[in-house]
């Protein structure tokens, strides 16, 4: 029943669900070419090639200078000297600084993409979660012989349904975008999901409890913006205490408030 | 002495420290109909949105179809109508996907269904009420005969209405009397509020007068009629 009501209510949601997934191809659009823009993934492409032609190019290219010590360059492009071969030619440097630069590339993607894209898309999730707090809309559900339980449930999986359904979007959009492979992405994508449920219960609890959307966007990034600032000075457990509190929480209070006070938030 | 098919007993809902209602208790019996009369402020839509369970009393029960618990109270609600005084539905989507959608929430909707009651609450083309029309571009005449097509989707045994006639030009609020008379010799059990007795008199035969939050006495309607005539000539003096 509960899932009927679900597939009920994204079916006639389905213009705000088209608009959000709208707003979430050009924000990853945003995102991609600015992230193109600085970490320039092409050119490293069409220096690897001329590479392989011509190992010149590796000075042509203005990335080194071929007079200079190969462990001197690697130096210079953050490579650890320990990590190349014996008697390391200029080619061997070439090869370490390109994979460093890769990986690192691959984490900038990835870290500055989702970390943005995250607390954003969970916020789009949970202002798409407002308007079914109209008493038009689910006074319907009470009126027709639902129980405040199912409607409840019905709508954290509505939610629930929406963030999924654009984090797998932004997923895809980011595995085919950059051809990462399939290991690193999963990697992080696995870190990942652990801080997007985080960010989507602190936005769903805002959501319940505060009368208006923007008050309730706002305070969700603020709380989100509290525990990265706790992870990276204080301790990624106390973080992580305050983390699993927020989201008992999350799961606790909302229903609290809508058994007592009905819809009215 | 049929069954009851509405009790209220001592219901008390308030909003921060604020009462509402006040201890209000009453029944209907099937097939009746009945006024729920009272000036704006005395508790008549938060009565109805509570029988409609969108609201939790404080204290006192609710017993729809001889219902009172919480699990067999909402499988009665799906046997009662309900027309708030905002409709139902989605804004963005058109008057039939509304009324689909609606039907969706009692099983697998009835086409035919649907586009009898969509002639029947002229919600038609030949009413100027497109397939396309969305709800919110509906008039406010409009929009009542939309919440009673809605309500009437999984056929009630039972019709609860918050002031269907209020703010309607004459000739929706002559329609929308027509259609509850109908429904009413058809049976179905009315519960129709309104802030004046004298628009509800072709269709109810007794009156609920609540006056801020109180039940003060149940009177046959043309006793109603009569005090309000009264008090609306003394005012004018």
């Amino acid at each position: 029943m509960v899932f009927r009501l679900t597939c009920a209510r994204l079916k006639a949601e389905r213009l705000l669900l088209l608009f959000a997934v709208l707003l979430l191809i050009a924000y990853i659009s945003f995102c991609a070419s600015d992230i193109r823009s600085y970490t320039d993934l092409y050119s490293y492409n069409q220096f690897e090639f001329s590479c392989k032609k011509n190992l010149n190019a590796f000075s042509e290219s203005g990335f080194a200078d071929v007079e200079a010590d190969p462990v001197e360059i690697a130096i210079r492009y953050r490579v650890d000297p320990r990590d190349l071969p014996e008697n390391a030619d200029l080619y061997d440097v070439y090869v370490a600084v390109v994979r460093v630069n890769r990986a690192d590339l691959y984490d900038r993607i990835l870290g500055a993409g989702m970390l943005g894209a995250f607390p954003i898309l969970d916020g789009i999730a949970m202002l798409l979660l407002y308007p079914l707090f109209r008493k038009r809309r689910i006074g319907q559900y009470l009126s027709a012989g639902y129980s405040r339980r199912q409607v409840f449930l019905f709508i954290t999986l509505t939610y629930l349904a929406f963030v999924l359904l654009m984090w797998g979007l932004a997923s895809l959009i980011w595995l085919t975008r950059f051809h990462i492979p399939f290991g690193a992405f999963w990697e992080s994508q696995l870190a990942w999901l652990g801080f997007n449920l985080l960010c989507a219960a602190l936005a769903y609890l805002a959501a319940m409890l505060l009368p208006r959307p923007a008050a309730a966007f706002f305070a969700s990034l603020g709380v989100w913006l509290l525990l990265l600032l706790c992870i990276k000075y204080i301790s990624a457990w106390v973080a992580l205490s305050a983390a699993l509190v927020l989201l008992a929480a999350a799961l606790v209070i909302p229903w609290q408030q809508f058994r007592k006070r009905g819809f009215e938030v | 002495m049929s069954e009851a098919v509405l009790e209220v007993s001592r219901l008390r809902k308030g909003y921060k420290n604020h009462p509402v209602l006040k201890d209000v208790s009453f029944a209907l019996e099937a097939g009746t109909s009945t006024a729920l009369v009272g000036l704006a402020g005395a508790g008549k839509s938060t009565l109805i949105r509570t029988l409609a369970g969108l609201e939790v009393p404080d204290e006192g029960s609710v017993s729809l179809f001889g219902s009172s618990n919480e699990k067999e109270l909402c499988r009665a609600r799906r046997q009662t109508g309900f027309v708030l005084e905002t409709p139902f539905g989605y804004e963005n989507l058109t008057v039939l996907q509304n009324l689909i959608h609606r039907a969706s929430l009692y099983g697998r909707p009835d086409m035919a269904r649907i586009k009898e009651l969509r002639k029947e609450m002229r919600l038609t083309e030949r009413d100027h009420v497109g397939v396309k029309e969305k709800l919110r571009l509906l008039s406010l005449g409009a929009e009542k005969r939309y919440s009673l097509a809605c309500a009437l989707i999984p056929k009630p045994r039972l019709l609860i209405l918050d002031e269907p006639l209020t703010g309607i030009d004459k000739e929706n609020q002559r329609f929308l009397t027509d259609q509850l008379i109908r429904l009413r010799e058809e049976g179905v059990t009315l519960l129709i509020s309104g802030q004046s007795a004298a628009e509800l008199q072709t269709i109810c035969t007794r009156a609920l007068l609540l006056e801020e939050g109180v039940l003060r006495r149940t009177v046959p309607m043309e006793e109603a009629v009569k005090e309000e005539t009264e008090v609306a000539a003394e005012e004018k003096k």
